[in-house]
């Protein structure tokens, strides 16, 4: 029995417990009230924070769907489909039709001067005259695809530019910049084997240009050297041409290059540039040629020109 | 020395129109043997089976090209000689360099006419 408890004992115990208790509790209290207020606090910023993003993230969809929706109803409004299978197909059926016309007038036309330059005048020469025009009406005739061939052109110009303006609004609207270019196998071909196509507006390179070219002794020369004369050749025959425009009688006295008299000489055709070339390789010889520049060695036929 | 008018003549062009108009206008200056090809490859066959005094070709044909045309006949030894003028729209300056790098006895920028044509000829052949 020496281990029991009494009744008094235990008493004391459980009022040292009670007591141990209240202190305890009387010192944590702040600690667990502050932790309390700091759970609250970052419970509520927390809070804000994720309906901050929330927000963001919705108005970030709002400005996505409603770009979305803009630029389908801009594409709408740019009717694709009726650029893809009514309006391309249909300059397209334009072009082959002006390539056809163009051929078959062209053809009309060639058999007529073939008819034309078969008939013997023999001694008839009332039936010669009526055969001959016979043949020029229908020459006549068959220049008439021209109107037609305008017309169409027109049509095709119009579907081009309608074209290039919804295209144009269509990069506008989706803020879309140029890719670049890679290749495609016939673009290779295209740029190695030089294949440019006509120039707009006549030659680049004038018919006298490159007549001078050919007449330069240029077997030794480089493709710099090349380039350089080509370019002389072809800045003096615009050179030509303008003094020539501005004002013929006193181009003609200036210029290194003699006036055909027989040909006018006011616009800057291949026709004139040819007279030119032509002019220019009959008067000058090589040594000239590297320098064609105003003031530079005069031909005798120049000088000739002079006095005309 | 006078051009020999009986030479055979090989007029190269995809566009049978323009085939056409050189033709008659090579018989026009004289030529009596004239001949056409449609494109390089057709033209290259035909040089290498025959003796042709003059190749005239546009640049721009499927499927082997006027410049290509050049190059091969140039590099053959048995017809590097054979004089060849170049008919084109082609006329940038790389063309005509090219062109001419290439061995090209002359070059016409098209449109063209007829006196062109022939005087680029006695250029390239001789007087008629």
């Amino acid at each position: 029995m020496k281990n029991q408890a009494t009744p008094k004992a235990s008493l004391n115990e459980n009022l040292g417990f009670d007591r141990l208790s209240a202190s305890l509790a009387a010192e944590l209290q702040p600690n667990l009230v502050e932790v309390m207020q700091q759970s609250e606090m970052l419970v509520g910023m927390m809070r804000t924070f994720f309906a901050k993003i929330d927000r963001c993230r919705s108005e970030e969809f709002l400005t996505i769907s409603s770009y979305i929706k803009k630029a389908r109803d801009d594409i709408r409004e740019l009717r694709p489909h009726d650029i893809a299978e009514d309006r391309i197909p249909s300059a397209g059926a334009e072009l082959d039709a002006i390539t056809k016309d163009t051929e078959s007038a062209t053809n009309a036309i060639m058999t007529c001067a073939e008819t034309i330059m078969s008939l013997d005048p023999g001694d008839d020469l009332s039936a010669y005259k009526a055969s001959v025009d016979d043949e020029v009406m229908k020459i006549f005739e068959a220049c008439s695809f021209q109107d037609i061939t305008g017309q169409r052109v027109s049509k095709v110009v119009t579907v081009l530019r309608q074209i290039e303006e919804r295209v144009g609004k269509l990069a506008e609207t989706l803020g879309v910049e140029d890719k670049e270019a890679v290749l495609s196998e016939a673009e290779i071909r295209r740029r190695d084997l030089f294949l440019n196509g006509p120039a707009i507006g006549g030659p680049e390179v004038k018919q006298n240009a490159i007549d001078a070219l050919f007449d330069f002794d240029s077997e030794n020369e480089n493709e710099e050297d090349l380039k350089r004369a080509l370019a002389d050749a072809q800045s003096q025959a615009v050179a030509d041409v303008k003094d020539v425009d501005k004002n013929p009688a006193q181009a003609k006295s200036k210029s290194k290059i003699p006036v055909v008299e027989a040909v006018p000489v006011v616009e800057a055709s291949t026709q004139q540039s040819q007279d030119d070339i032509d002019a220019l390789f009959n008067n000058l010889d090589d040594s000239d040629f590297g320098n064609l520049e105003a003031g530079k060695a005069v031909s005798q036929d120049d000088i000739d020109a002079l006095f005309d | 020395m006078a051009v020999d008018l009986s030479m055979r003549v090989l007029v190269v062009d995809d566009y049978q129109t323009m085939l056409r108009i050189i033709s008659n206008l090579l018989k026009q200056i004289g030529f009596n043997n004239v001949d056409v090809a449609s494109d390089g490859r057709e033209a290259l066959e035909k040089i290498k089976a025959g003796q042709y005094g003059l190749v005239i070709s546009d640049w721009n044909m499927g499927p082997m090209t006027g410049y290509e045309l050049l190059l091969k006949v140039r590099a053959d030894d048995a017809l590097k000689r054979t004089p060849f003028i170049m008919v084109t729209a082609e006329s940038k300056t790389e063309n005509v360099i090219a062109a001419k790098k290439a061995g090209v006895n002359n070059y016409i920028v098209k449109p063209f006419n007829a006196q062109t044509l022939k005087q680029k000829i006695a250029a390239v052949l001789g007087d008629f």
